[in-house]
């Protein structure tokens, strides 16, 4: 069994997969302040999900954020490894963006899924999963509500702001003003996506574009990113988790160079 | 190869150097770019000194749109103000220019601003540089009660002509696809040209040893951008699985890149060099610097070009499109990365040097 192991800024993924690269199981967990325990304790999950013990790994690769900090053979950067995941499972996407909780990337790959050029955003926390558990938590509900009550607004908000602690206030300021919460958080998801379209056009859209990272889970941040690009995205079936597969695939082709 | 004791991590402190040459009454002139010719600083009997922005945080003296680096640069020369005998500034990017200013009225040591023509392409930038050097002399002369004659200067553009050759030879090692030096430790030779006394540098590099072991390993990279002294960018580079084979920074092969040339008059020879030699940003005209770096791409073999670009660099902000899209057109592929502070910054630089080198390297 193989082991990719994604050390995200806010979340920690661990997914084993088999030497054809077919997915086994996978577990998903906060990452906290300790990325060594928290890789820990998701691949436990998933070993566990899959009935295996970590005997049966035989090679696995860090990837993200914490890659350095936590136990494994070697390391691959997010961009490679999100592209790889990517080719694997949707493998006519040429652009990718992936949202995650600290920074968006977006990159643009071949048809061998090999990286072209890419782009990120990671010095503020507009434009990512960050400025949307920020909100969350200002209008006091689940992130997962956030998704859910974009699709039922009527009438969106124009949010100015483009920075997190200013637009906290804007957010605020509509709410007192009676603005229906749905419209206040519809105007929130198109803000974030409109920046992140910004940032993507610099390095230019191909046909077939990929969204991933735990922010395309979000049915309302979809649609709102397919409104700004005017084509819907490819999403794979559990988006958090590509750049782990992408490392785990790179686990098996260390493992055969070995 | 290994670095000399007294260099390796000078880059870190170099401040050092200068309670050493304190402490032995060698008179110091420190100065902020490439453009300030040190054959005339050795001519007048002052050791040069090239000032960085190590050990510095930005001034509180320059508005918050001055590049970090200036404002550190600042910083460090009020700070280190005491070690020096004078400053000379050179007028390439504006905020340099302006720090002039700033220094006339908070210092008390003799202050020069050479103002290098922007187009280096025309006989009047020629003469007008030469007569700028001239200018330097007599500020030289008058300020520091010396002499500078024919045969001072014949002396000191030997001198300098000798620490070039060298750094250029040990450069060139790494011609083709060869790497017999790392880019980090190539890095510090160069810097140590800026601050060491030139004969005793001349003498270490001549002693140094190059066996015939790689060095290092990696996809070979060009370097391109603004004034690095913080070495952990090329660090970076090599930790990333690059390898700096080749650079067109004022703290890399501008500074030796070319020498000045056997001449009656020394001054013409002197400004010719300095014309010629590789471009800054700040200057004109851009098709040199992008010929420039593609004679580099194409000597030492470079896979991929990174430009650090630091916050609120304007020249290099502007040029970096140009150059991105003239190697696009030969295939090379090129990463842009931006920053504020080096060291805090370093995390995320390294992501994308990672990402970058991975992908050049056929990571997938
Ligand atoms: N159901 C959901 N709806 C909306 N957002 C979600 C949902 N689930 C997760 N998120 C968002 O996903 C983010 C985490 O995504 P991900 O795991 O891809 O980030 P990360 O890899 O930890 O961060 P980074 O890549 O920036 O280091 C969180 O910030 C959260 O806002
Ligand atoms: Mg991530």
């Amino acid at each position: 069994m193989y082991v990719g192991i994604d050390a995200g800024a806010s979340a920690t993924k661990a997914i084993i997969i088999n030497e054809r690269g077919m997915h086994i199981s996978h577990a998903i967990v906060p990452s906290g302040i300790n990325f060594k325990f928290s890789s820990q304790k998701a691949l436990r999950k998933a070993l566990k999900d899959a009935h295996l013990n970590s005997g049966n790994i035989l090679h696995s690769v860090a990837t993200g954020y914490g890659r350095a900090l936590i136990d494994a053979e070697s390391t691959s950067s997010e961009i490679t490894c999100i592209s790889r995941g990517v080719h694997k499972l949707l493998p006519s996407a040429r652009t990718i963006i992936d949202v995650g909780g600290q920074d968006s990337k977006a990159i643009r790959i071949n048809e061998g899924g090999r990286v072209l050029n890419f782009i990120m955003n990671d010095k503020c926390a507009a434009g990512t999963g960050k400025f949307l558990e920020v909100m969350a938590s200002t209008l006091r509900m689940p992130i997962e509500e956030l998704g859910k009550l974009h699709l039922k607004a009527s009438n969106p908000v124009k949010i100015s702001s483009t920075c997190t602690v200013f637009a906290e206030s804007e957010v605020i300021s509509h709410i007192s003003q009676g603005i229906k919460i749905e419209d206040v958080i519809a105007g929130l998801q198109d803000a974030i996506a409109e920046r992140i379209y910004n940032m993507c056009s610099r390095i230019g859209f191909a046909k077939d574009f990929a969204f991933t990272g735990g922010v395309a889970k979000s049915q309302g941040f979809v649609e709102a990113l397919s409104k700004k690009v005017g084509a819907i995205p490819l999403i794979p079936e559990e988006p958090q988790i590509i750049c782990a597969l992408g490392a785990a695939l790179a686990a098996i082709k260390k493992h055969k160079e070995k | 190869m290994k670095i000399p004791n007294s260099i390796s991590d000078l880059w870190k402190a170099p401040a050092i150097l200068l309670s050493q040459y304190k402490r032995s009454d060698l008179p110091v002139l420190g100065y902020t770019c490439n453009n300030i010719p040190e054959e005339l600083i050795i001519a007048a009997g002052l050791q040069p000194f090239r000032i960085s922005n190590v050990g510095a945080n930005q001034s509180a003296l320059t508005p918050s749109f001055t590049c970090p680096f200036a404002s550190a640069t600042l910083e460090n020369m009020l700070k280190l103000e005491e070690f020096f005998s004078g400053f000379a500034i050179a007028h390439t990017c504006d905020p340099m220019w302006r720090l002039y200013d700033i220094l006339k009225k908070k210092i008390s040591k003799p202050l020069f601003l050479l103002r290098p023509p922007h187009n280096t392409d025309n006989e009047l930038s020629l003469s007008f540089l030469r007569l700028e050097f001239n200018r330097f002399k007599e500020f030289l002369d008058k300020n520091f009660e010396a002499r500078i004659d024919d045969d001072s200067l014949s002396k000191s553009i030997k001198l300098c002509n000798e620490t070039r050759d060298l750094l250029k030879g040990i450069y060139l090692l790494n011609e083709g696809v060869n790497c017999k030096i790392s880019g980090f430790d190539r890095f510090q030779l160069v810097l140590a040209g800026m601050w060491m006394r030139k004969a005793e540098l001349n003498s270490l590099l001549k002693a140094l040893v190059v066996n015939n072991e790689k060095a290092c390993d990696g996809v070979r990279v060009h370097v391109n951008g603004t004034v690095i002294y913080d070495l952990n960018l090329i660090k970076a580079i090599g930790e990333s699985g690059g390898f700096v084979a080749s650079d067109d920074l004022c703290t890399g092969s501008r500074y030796f890149w070319n020498n000045v040339e056997d001449s009656q008059d020394h001054f013409s020879a002197l400004a010719h060099r300095y014309l010629k030699k590789p471009l800054c940003p700040a200057q004109d005209p851009l098709h040199r610097r992008l010929g420039f770096i593609d004679d580099m791409v194409e000597k030492f073999q470079i896979q991929g070009v990174v430009t650090f670009a630091e916050k609120f660099c304007d020249p290099i902000f502007f040029d970096s499109v140009h150059i991105r899209n003239n190697l696009a057109k030969k295939g090379i592929p090129s990463l842009f990365v931006d920053y504020e502070n080096p060291t805090q910054e370093i995390g995320r630089i390294r992501t994308r040097l990672e990402a970058f080198i991975e992908s050049v390297g056929g990571g997938s």
